[in-house]
């Protein structure tokens, strides 16, 4: 493991704690001027890591607006998939489901609100995977910096 | 107020505050390079950034659902002020007298000319490690930007800042220092986003590969696992492209001595020529490394010099330039998260390194171009090395020659770096034969003196080369 997993791994970190507070002020009715931003770029990630089929997400691998860049970052959603029942491909079209909801003005406030809760909770989840990621990444870290 | 957010709120504002008086202390007792002070003053604003986060942090009323992830927060910071607090030791150490000073000068002079920017700033530290290396910016700068979307002020990396590692007891080297050029090259390769570009067309190029073979749809294997491969054939395709082009730039650069310091450092050179083919997680195998380097300097027109002053290595050079891709010569050492299925495996790798071949078009294309126009060490070198030989083989710094005429010239650190290592492998005893010594001091230890002697003469000429440049 190198500097490119461990940073991947934290990047993916602060997202999701970016997520968690968001989701949290929307539900709570505070402003949440980030919400439409933050929910696009997480959308392109998931559909990023339906790599082939979902191969029109415009992100390349390394790009500072790329997320899942390296297997640290995806082994973090594998283990929150394991607990789950059903494919992948569901869960992760479920995923995006709730992110297309939460933006959408015309739905009733409350269903926008439930969604921005599951949201939430999955990315509280999912940012703590990668945080224990970016952890062992560290223990490992004697060559971190290394790029010979 | 939470007391877990506390505890740690505060322990990593003392572990700041200790950084920000050690980088008051250290900077007060030192002199550094301008692009040393640069970075140092990024180490400071960064600390105060994180210093007042966390300050703000600690006051606020956080709500329970949001605990966790403040602690995580904290958790990150933490990782982040561990590196700040590397840098800063090394950053530190590395004051002008502490760094191979000439050098980094002429390579912060180059890279500006190069990049026909003033904006330029690569920073030479001291490692505690015994090797050479850059460090991967693209991350920290990556990170930088996570990290200001949650941390009000924390400052971003400068665009132009490459920050190049060397072995801190190597301060007083100059030749075995000739492999900085390559560490100079991962910084062009960084800056000039060849690596996106490399990426985006591997990533065509696999998907095309999967789709005829049916890859993935023949390990029904469930979703997720062709982003996994997919990442697999990028990080290792991209990370091998980075240290190919920093390979060619260093040939390109500086010519012969890059590879001669390379192999000084490695000690390769085995009998067994079937070693060394393998491409690893960091690096392409070694004979394919040396393949380039004998194709890149036969390129500089170094082949009859190189048969001239090292025949063995010539030699060497020549037979690892017979080796091909194509007839199998080399095979990859990790494995692809494929299920262990080795068939697949074969297919997979056979794939990579033919891709690679079609990456080094590209990278070679961009090395052209980078150098379009760009003086080659090979020219200066030819009207010079004699006369920085000779001066050597004297005890005399070879900053200003004079040739038979009377003709005054002041040879490229390029040419010093080259003739040096010449004289360095092959002449040495010439220079011992003519120093008299007392009768004590043993043949090995008198060497030794001299060799670290040679370096210093080699410094200063390229220091001299520098100051005579401002002159005019």
């Amino acid at each position: 493991m190198g500097i490119e997993e461990m940073v991947g791994a934290m990047r993916l970190t602060f997202f999701c704690n970016k997520c968690v507070e968001i989701f949290y002020r929307f539900r709570i009715g505070q402003e949440a001027k980030e919400l439409k931003q933050i929910c696009e770029m997480a959308t392109l990630a998931f559909k990023s890591l339906k790599w082939p089929q979902e191969r029109d997400v415009n992100v390349t691998i390394g790009q500072s607006a790329a997320l899942f860049n390296t297997n640290e970052e995806i082994e973090s959603f594998k283990i929150m998939m394991a607990t789950r029942t059903g494919t992948p491909e569901k869960y992760l079209n479920e995923i995006i489901d709730w992110l297309s909801i939460v933006q959408m003005e015309e739905k009733p406030m409350e269903e926008r609100k439930s969604n921005a809760e599951k949201l939430q909770g999955f990315f509280d989840t999912l940012g703590d995977h990668s945080f224990y990621a970016s952890r062992e990444c560290q223990r490992d870290a004697d060559f971190v910096l290394y790029r010979g | 107020m939470n007391q877990q957010i506390q505890n740690e709120g505060f322990s990593l504002l003392r572990l700041c505050a200790d950084l920000e008086d050690f980088l008051i202390n250290g900077r007060s007792k030192n002199t550094y390079l301008k692009e040393t002070d640069e970075f140092l003053n990024y180490i400071k604003s960064s600390l105060a950034a994180v210093n007042n986060h966390i300050r703000k942090m600690i006051a606020s009323d956080i709500k329970d659902e949001l605990i966790k992830s403040k602690l995580r927060e904290l958790g990150e910071i933490r990782k982040v002020i561990s590196w700040l607090y590397i840098f800063t030791k090394q950053t530190i150490d590395s004051d002008s007298l502490s760094i191979p000073f000439s050098l980094a000068t002429f390579i912060n002079s180059l890279t500006r000319k190069l990049q026909n920017s003033e904006e330029v700033s690569l920073v030479v530290l001291s490692t505690g490690n015994l090797n050479y290396y850059k460090l991967h910016l693209l991350d920290f700068r990556n990170l930088a930007d996570s990290l200001s979307t949650c941390i009000e002020n924390y400052p971003l990396l400068k665009k132009d800042l490459g920050i190049l590692m060397f072995p801190y007891c190597a301060v007083r080297e100059v030749l075995m220092n000739c492999s900085l050029f390559h560490e100079m090259g991962h910084y062009f390769y960084e800056n000039s986003k060849i690596g996106i570009k490399i990426a985006a067309r591997i990533e065509n190029d696999f998907f095309n590969f999967i789709n005829k073979t049916q890859m993935v749809a023949k390990l029904n294997l469930p979703l997720v696992t062709g982003k996994d491969l997919l990442v697999y054939v990028c990080q290792l395709l991209r990370t091998w492209a980075d240290e190919i082009f920093a390979d060619i730039f260093a040939i390109r650069i500086l010519g012969p001595a890059f590879h001669l310091a390379y192999l000084e450092i490695e000690q390769l050179l085995p009998i067994n020529i079937g070693e060394n083919r393998s491409f690893s997680n960091t690096h392409p195998a070694d004979y394919f490394r040396f393949n380039m380097h004998a194709k890149w300097l036969n390129e500089g027109g170094w082949d009859n010099i190189l048969e001239e002053h090292v025949p063995e290595v010539y030699e060497k050079l020549k037979e690892c330039r017979k080796l091909q891709i194509n007839h199998k010569d080399f095979r990859i050492s990790c494995k692809p998260p494929l299920e262990n299925n080795l068939d697949l495996e074969k297919e997979l790798h056979e794939w990579m390194l033919e891709e690679f071949e079609e990456v080094i078009i590209e990278i070679e294309k961009q090395i052209h171009e980078l150098f379009t126009n760009f003086e080659k060490p090979f020219d200066d070198f030819v009207n010079n090395d004699k006369l920085v030989r000779e001066y050597l083989t004297h005890g005399v710094i070879p900053s200003t020659v004079y040739n038979d005429n009377g003709e005054k010239f002041t040879p490229c650190p390029t040419t010093i770096l080259n003739s040096g290592f010449f004289f360095y492998l092959n002449e040495m005893q010439r220079l011992l034969r003519m120093i008299v010594t007392k009768k004590e001091i043993n043949e090995i230890d008198k060497r030794m003196h001299w060799e670290k002697r040679l370096n210093e003469w080699l410094g200063k000429a390229i220091e001299d080369w520098q100051i005579l440049g401002e002159k005019h």
